[in-house]
């Protein structure tokens, strides 16, 4: 043999070995699918998850039994179990038992569990106490069970596996489902289709994706098991595809989503109208999609998520997921996201290159609902169940964001801002705070967070360990006196405060996410802290505030001497607390000066950039402070924020006619305005009189302290003719002797004496030492100091 | 021979020294001779009186008893340990020859015992000790107007010594009245005699009480023996009732006397009661001894009175129902249903039937025709033969009736009831007769409540505990309730005493809990 020869010989060997690595290779990156599903309908009797008004009781019939439906999915390197199961919830008790029992061939990180959200399928699997008040009796026996039969699944799916193809394609919908809380309101049109098919051409599954509570079932059909309209779809699919296709449902952002009913069906027949006009949607999709040998991709992370006010009853991390079948991505949400936030997700996704986008909520994990920020203020369902704060979306979307390997992430975790810079003053603290909303809260949160957590301990936990914010009637009153109802009344109050942001600025938010992130507290928490005294002024005012609490006035004209407005203020507050002067440079917007206590978002006394002054007192002859609305200091923060004039501010009240019990006082730089609006069961405006207009009128015989109060400011203003701004301080300083207790302009619970001069856009202020001295003066002159 | 000098000196001395001692022996026999019975100073009237049967050795062995591992108050069980095992600082053959066999205690008050008299008989050398002590000693003279007390300054105790009886009161008035007693004014002997009766106890004592003494109100005294052995507590009183309380007791006891009591059902409390009445009047009189406001005769009338223009209620259903079933009744808490919507307790129990009140299940009113299953109304299963009503939540939060042979098995939940009355309620009698058999498991009792807390603390919402402080606290819990093997009260009455007797059964340290013991 030639050498020649020799070479071409071997060269014929190495094409060979080349080849048969080549094709085993494209073996072993074949793809290949398996479904199965088996049945999990549970006993009679076993409660039923979704509806509290079951009050646990146990089911009574099965109008149509109830499933685990798994698909299995490899690309030869990335191997995958989904599955979807008629459950109302994937929770950690069942997901825990599930992956026990799961397949070893497939990593567990490679699992997708997945309920439909039925809520007439088996309850009794939790055992954590507040949740049995939905799902019913813990049933252990009903949990192993059930994880088994899903795990069965599981098993029968990969024993099924064969050589496959996948393919997906997405149609839209306009009458199938709702915003069930807005009519009209956002509705996801998106309905998802993947297809998988066996090499032959016969189909292994067909997957449906549509945002949409299965809530169809009603009345007395409530204590029967059913898949609702999940189940009509299975059978109406797998009624049109060969035998041995397994159909399946996957739930979206259903979190205030529903089914339609433009046809105004009940009972059954909604759920079969809904199931079987699903079905067909998805069959027209299906039929024309053409499988390929897909790649897959998994993503999984672990992240901390936001602080919540109710973490003794939900986790602090949680489980995200996404799986991309090549351009299409599916993201698992683990709770009930609602359709804002899936929508966005799909922009983002798209925005990163992919074809299509699903969401799958209910999966891994049940975290219960996640609302978009807009919509934190409603007063809904979905809001109350809303357990991380305003922020989730914010953090679903970053977290997401991070989980697409297309395109580049747009989102990531902003730095921690920049410390806030100290101000010198005697008695108190004073910040200085600069850049967005949200720097200029997180910079107060952090530099007070001690006194924030011990504010927050104080005036809010305190108050429901020692009973007094617990309701005195209803279910409250039966829990025996070893059980402490903290954590459910925190939640309760944080829930029933969450309206009374409403119509507050997203400025505003910003800045109390800041402060909480700052802080270290829950939002919810911060929040608390700012309708504490709304909240407590409703059921005993006299233990917390005196009446009025505060002295404030404005001499106007020639009286203000070349000022043309003086405003004077002494804030009064029962509490012996930290006081704080906070002067915020907000990159966008104005400066502005706000002087209250650690824990005070809202402004009590504050003066912006423009000159505008505002100050506010509680008068309780006005009326108790409402509930429904955000509260007066959180308004005048907005003024603050956003006002230029005394013209805007009444403007601003006009909008907020909730607001009872408090004397407002305002002033701009121009000359003589200043109004005193009094917040009563009817409003009051008042103008200065002689140049003097005092935060409230006092009778010709002094009753109360602040009668003498205002008396004797009256008398010290009208015994000159002309003011400026240190002889008003001297007078807001003034202890008229023989008078006792608060009946003095400064006294025992003065907490900062404040003089402003709108015209020259300088504030003075002054914080008391514990013997009621006040310190040296600060002086702030509010110019902008950033671009 | 003749015996040298000193021999004889000392043959001389040997006799005087014998005499001597003769002498000294027949003084010493003299002195401590017995001239005195204690009883001679016991005034009579007191409010109590207490003797105490060999108190050295007795307090040495209820020091030792593993009945104190029981006490679950770790720092008032150290404290009362710490007061038994101290050192009394005086040689303990001292001791046992100051305090012999008895050791008397009276007084009046009966509250903070500030005035107790104690008195005992010394034997021949603790007198002879007894009068040496002073030497050298702290004790004082006091010569009280020729009683010659004597003071112990540093415990602030007057005693006197007559005879061989020794005399102690922390009250010098005290002390000088019982020496001072006239013959009819001391304790009569009928009453020593009472006190003296043999027996195993450790104490045993007689307590007359006031209206405003605890328990006055209802007793005019009682009479009380207590044990303390190893691994057993057991003590026992007998209760008169007061003339003015008659009425509060009487319809509960009137024509009492104990009967032969059923096997209580399992559980980790078991009661099991015949009063000799049927339930509609053991509930009203018992209400009336307890002086439970709704517990009453009037309230069960209401219940059961059938209104003339309606269908019967459920209430009246029921009370009609159960009202004459007894005498002999069952009660027990079988634990807690820890999976229920909420923990709840499991009581069931059985009422015999009387042949003439055969309870009819099936005569329950139907719910309303429009109701749902599973709305709250009383229904009966025909297939099961038993009567239920659906509450919130799973079954045991369902009460429900069923007959098993002689008896109506009641209870809270569904499935307790059904299995009670499928394996048929235990128709053994108690080895006592009395009217009330009460016996508690104290290792189940703090398991199941342990298990139930803990629900609780997973969420924070055990007042003073988090998770991790409530396990470590369970741990001491389940740790001292495993020590107590059981704890029995057995009780019973006639229409002018009560007695009641209490059992409480240890485990040796170390000795694993017996898992049940028979009643």
């Amino acid at each position: 043999m030639t050498n020649r020869e020799k070479s071409f010989r071997s060269n014929r060997i190495a094409v060979c070995c080349l080849a048969l690595c080549l094709i085993a290779s494209v073996r072993a990156r074949a793809f290949e699918a398996g479904a199965a599903k088996v049945e999990i309908t549970p006993p009679l009797e076993t409660p039923l998850n979704g509806y509290g008004d079951r009050q646990g009781r146990g089911a009574i019939a099965v109008h149509d039994p109830v499933w685990a439906r798994s698909l299995f999915i490899s690309d030869g390197t990335t191997s995958v179990l989904l599955v979807n199961t008629d459950l109302c919830v994937i929770n950690r008790e069942l997901r825990d038992a599930v992956l026990k029992l799961a397949p070893a061939e497939v990593p567990k990180e490679n699992i997708f569990l997945t309920a439909t959200h039925t809520h007439s399928a088996q309850g009794g699997m939790s055992h954590l106490l507040v949740y049995r008040t939905v799902s019913g009796r813990f049933m252990p026996e009903v949990l192993e069970s059930t994880a088994q039969k899903i795990a069965e699944s599981m098993q029968s799916a990969l024993a099924s596996r064969k050589r496959a193809t996948i393919g997906f394609d997405v149609t839209s919908q306009d009458n199938l489902t709702e915003n069930r809380r807005v009519p009209g309101g956002p509705v996801d049109p998106q309905i998802g289709v993947i297809r998988v098919d066996d090499s032959d051409g016969n189909t292994i599954a067909i997957i449906g994706n549509m945002a949409a509570h299965p809530t169809t079932v009603e009345g007395a059909d409530k204590f029967s098991i059913s898949a609702d309209y999940p189940g009509v779809f299975y059978n109406a699919i797998e009624a049109q595809s060969a035998p041995g296709c397994v159909a399946m449902f996957l739930n979206g952002a259903e979190g205030n989503q529903r089914p339609a009913n433009p046809e105004k069906l009940s009972g059954w027949a909604h759920t079969e109208w809904v199931g079987n006009q699903l079905a067909a949607k998805v069959m027209e999709v299906a039929s024309k999609i053409t499988g390929v040998e897909a790649q897959l991709h998994v993503q999984r992370s672990t992240p901390e998520l936001p602080r919540t006010i109710a973490s003794s009853f939900v986790p602090a991390t949680t489980d995200l997921a996404t799986l991309e079948v090549d351009d299409l991505l599916l993201t698992f949400v683990p709770g009930e996201p609602c359709v804002e936030i899936g929508l966005e997700l799909r922009r983002m996704a798209q925005a990163r290159g992919y074809k299509a986008q699903l969401t799958v909520g209910l999966a891994n994990d049940h975290l219960l609902y996640f609302v978009p920020r807009e919509l934190y203020s409603t007063p809904s369902y979905e809001c109350g169940m809303n357990m991380y704060g305003p922020a989730i979306d914010r953090w679903l979307y970053r977290e997401f964001d991070a989980l697409m390997s297309k395109g580049k992430p747009a989102t990531s975790k902003p730095p921690a801002p920049e410390s806030a810079a100290k101000i010198d003053i005697e008695n108190g603290t004073g910040l200085k705070v600069q850049g967005s909303r949200y720097a200029i809260g997180y910079q107060r949160g952090a530099a007070l967070a001690d006194q924030l957590k011990e504010a927050y301990a104080n005036k809010i936990v305190s108050r429901c360990e020692d009973g007094s914010w617990i309701p005195s009637s209803g279910m409250w009153t039966y829990a025996p006196s070893f059980l402490d109802l903290t954590p459910v009344a925190l939640w309760r109050l944080s829930i029933g405060a969450r309206p009374m942001l409403a119509t507050l600025s997203n400025e505003t938010l910003d800045t109390l996410e800041g402060i909480a992130d700052g802080a270290g507290l829950p939002f919810d928490a911060v929040w608390l802290m700012q309708c504490a005294p709304t909240i407590a002024a409703g059921e005993s005012i006299e233990a917390l505030y005196q009446s009025p609490f505060c002295t404030m006035v404005a001499i106007t004209g020639e009286r203000a001497g070349s000022d043309q407005v003086l405003v004077g203020r002494n804030f009064d507050w029962i509490d012996a607390e930290n006081p704080v002067v906070v002067d915020a440079d907000p990159e966008n917007g104005m400066r502005y000066v706000q002087v209250g206590f650690s824990w005070t978002a809202g402004a009590y006394t504050g003066m912006n950039e423009a000159g505008l002054a505002v100050a506010i007192e509680r008068v309780e002859s006005a009326g108790l402070p409402a509930l429904n609305g955000p509260p007066i200091d959180m308004i005048m923060q907005e003024a603050l924020m956003r006002d230029r004039s005394v013209a805007e501010v009444l403007t601003r009240l006009e909008t907020v006619p909730h607001l009872r019990g408090y004397h407002v006082l305002i002033a701009d730089a121009i000359p003589e305005n200043a109004r005193v609006v009094e917040l009563g069961e009817s409003r009051v405006t008042r103008v200065p009189s002689s140049g003097i207009l005092l935060g409230a009128n006092f009778p010709p015989t002094s009753v109360t302290d602040a009668d003498y109060r205002y008396r004797r400011i009256d008398t010290l203003l009208r015994a000159k003719r002309s003011f400026e701004s240190d002889a008003l301080a001297r007078i807001m300083s003034d202890k008229e002797p023989g008078r006792a207790a608060q009946q003095t302009i400064l006294n025992a619970q003065t907490r900062h004496s404040v003089v402003m001069e709108p015209r020259f856009k300088r504030i003075h202020l002054a914080f008391p030492d514990e013997n009621g001295k006040l310190g040296t003066p600060l002086t702030i002159s509010l110019r902008k100091t950033t671009p | 021979m003749q015996g040298s000098p000193s021999a004889r000196v000392r043959g001389g001395c040997l006799p005087r020294a014998v005499l001597l001692c003769l002498a000294a022996l027949l003084v010493a026999l003299w002195m401590t001779r017995n001239s005195h019975d204690a009883g001679e100073f016991i005034p009579a009237g007191m409010r109590y009186n207490i003797v105490l049967t060999d108190p050295v050795n007795g307090l040495e062995r209820i020091a030792q008893s593993n009945v104190w591992n029981a006490w679950p108050d770790v720092k008032s069980r150290e404290a009362v340990l710490q007061k038994l095992r101290e050192d009394p600082g005086v040689p303990r053959w001292i001791l046992n020859n100051l305090l012999t066999q008895r050791l008397y205690l009276a007084g009046d008050d009966v509250r903070e015992f500030s005035d107790v008299l104690a008195i005992t008989q010394m034997s021949r050398i603790g007198t002879m000790l007894e009068r040496f002590l002073p030497y050298g000693s702290d004790v004082e003279k006091d010569h009280a107007g020729g009683l010659n007390l004597r003071h112990v300054p540093s415990s602030d105790i007057y005693y006197a010594v007559r005879g061989r009886v020794l005399i102690l009161s922390k009250k010098r008035d005290v002390l000088i009245r019982a020496l001072t007693l006239r013959g009819g004014d001391s304790l009569t002997e009928e009453a020593i005699d009472n006190l003296q009766r043999e027996g195993a106890e450790d104490m045993r004592g007689t307590v007359q009480l006031a209206a405003s003494d605890p328990l006055g109100d209802a007793f005019s005294s009682i009479a009380f023996a207590i044990r303390i052995d190893d691994d057993t507590a057991y003590a026992k009183c007998h209760a008169i009732i007061h003339d003015a309380a008659r009425d509060r007791f009487g319809p509960l006891l009137n024509g009492a006397k104990p009967y032969a009591l059923e096997q209580p059902l399992p559980g980790m409390i078991e009661l099991s009661a015949n009063f000799g009445k049927p339930l509609r009047e053991v509930w009203a009189s018992l209400g009336e001894a307890l002086q439970i406001s709704w517990l009453n005769a009037a309230q069960w009338q209401a219940w059961e009175t059938m209104p003339a223009d309606s269908a019967p209620t459920l209430a009246q259903t029921i009370t009609s129902m159960i009202g004459p079933l007894g005498p002999s009744m069952r009660l027990t808490c079988a634990g807690f249903d820890v999976n229920e919507m909420f923990p709840v307790p499991v009581f069931v129990g059985t009422l015999r039937i009387p042949a003439e009140a055969v309870p009819s299940l099936a005569a329950l009113p139907p719910p309303p025709a429009a109701a749902n299953p599973w709305d709250s109304f009383a229904r009966y299963n025909a297939d099961k033969q038993l009567a239920s009503i659906p509450l919130a939540g799973g079954p045991s939060l369902e009460p429900a009736a069923k007959i098993a042979g002689r008896d109506l098995v009641i209870g809270t939940s569904r499935v307790a009831v059904e299995k009670i009355a499928s394996e048929k309620p235990p128709m053994a009698e108690l080895p006592e007769q009395a009217n009330l058999y009460l016996r508690l498991n104290p290792p189940q009792v703090v398991r199941e409540g342990v298990t139930a807390l803990r629900l609780f603390a997973e969420m924070d919402m055990l007042r003073g505990y988090d998770l991790q402080s409530f396990d470590e606290a369970a741990k001491g819990w389940e740790t001292s309730a495993a020590r107590v093997q059981e704890v029995v009260l057995i009780a019973s009455g006639t229409d002018a005493a009560l007695d009641v007797e209490l059992r409480v059964m240890c485990n040796a340290p170390g000795a694993s809990p017996k898992a049940e013991s028979a009643p």
